[in-house]
């Protein structure tokens, strides 16, 4: 891989709205990887917490966090290959944390395997230059939202 | 509760020992990394508490304490495999070529696969067997040098710099911090 991976255009719209209000993003520190372990390490907290409002807020300030990374290179032009694959490599941790204490329910054996797709489409990503992610933290944090948690 | 405290004073006190021989002799296999027993206690702990094992079930915990550890075998296949080339150039900054792919994002994927099967067996040994390995992984990922899609992409990632005094503070604080939330764990059986 040479280059950054594009974005499918499924996530236009997406990612439209992301563009739209990053230039409003504060940043207190300059470095993306500070975002990205900030939010990996406040992963972790999804193995021992439960309780609904606790995991939508705790999901909220990691996907902020994972958004903020990206923004923080783009804003201070420190975009690189390395930082591309820290990001992809600590969503999937994320993930990790996030889906597995809910493997024994049936929807959560339905987000292990979609995990496991996100994990290949990450190599794909690695070795075709183009990114496929499903949304999957974005999606549980809305069953989460609406009361359709798995717990 | 005091022999919980004796034996975690104990292992601290060994851990630090060791580490502090090893630095000194400059030779250390462990600056690349966390300590085999600072994952283990930190890994099989949160597996423990995330699959919501009562301490009266040892089964789960020992296999816990077993998956926390087990991933840092591949490093022992890789000392014998390359053991001329540690000898000729030290172990200090070359620590992750003696990781295996089990050691990056392959790995997650593989024990996410043994996971989501184990689930459907027992729920409860398919998360002691996982998050510990998960929680090791992450660990070395975060403390040392990776190349996280290997085969297909070598290039490799650092967070911290790789200097010893970092890693032996980070170390002993996961142990501490660690040892007394057993301490509480095992405790509350009683």
């Amino acid at each position: 891989m040479d280059t950054l991976p594009k974005r499918s255009k499924v996530a236009g719209p997406y990612r439209y709205a992301l563009n739209v209000m990053e230039p409003y993003l504060v940043f207190p520190f300059k470095n993306p990887d500070v975002y990205s372990i900030a939010s990996l390490l406040l992963s972790v907290l999804f193995l021992v917490f439960s309780n609904r409002f606790i995991l939508i807020a705790l999901l909220t300030v990691t996907l902020i966090l994972d958004w903020m990374d990206g923004a923080a290179a783009r804003r201070f032009k420190k975009t690189r290959k390395e930082g591309y694959l820290i990001d992809v490599m600590f969503d999937r941790i994320s993930e990790a944390f996030l889906f597995a204490p809910i493997i024994g329910t049936p929807l959560g054996k339905w987000f292990a395997m979609f995990y496991l797709m996100n994990i290949a489409f990450s190599f794909y990503a690695i070795i075709s230059s183009k990114h496929y992610v499903l949304a999957l933290r974005f999606i549980y944090l809305l069953l989460l939202v609406f009361n359709l948690q798995m717990r | 509760l005091p022999l919980g405290i004796t034996l975690a004073c104990k292992l601290l006190i060994v851990t630090c020992k060791l580490l502090h021989i090893l630095d000194k002799n400059n030779s250390s296999i462990y600056n690349q990394h966390m300590s085999t027993p600072a994952h283990i206690i930190s890994g099989a702990y949160l597996g423990v508490i995330t699959a919501h094992i009562a301490p009266s079930e040892t089964n789960y915990i020992l296999i816990a304490l077993v998956s926390g550890g087990i991933l840092d075998l591949d490093h022992v296949y890789y000392f014998i495999k390359d053991w001329k080339y540690y000898k000729e150039n030290g172990f200090i900054g070359k620590m992750h070529r003696a990781r295996s792919f089990f050691h990056e994002m392959i790995g997650f994927f593989l024990i996410g696969a043994v996971m989501l099967l184990l689930s459907y067996y027992d729920t409860k040994l398919s998360l002691v067997i996982g998050i510990p390995y998960i929680i090791h992984a992450t660990e070395d990922i975060i403390m040392g040098k990776s190349t996280p899609f290997t085969p297909f992409d070598k290039t490799s990632i650092q967070f911290v710099p790789q200097n010893m005094k970092l890693k032996t503070i980070v170390d002993i604080s996961v142990i501490i911090i660690f040892s007394f939330l057993w301490i509480l764990y095992l405790n509350a059986a009683k």
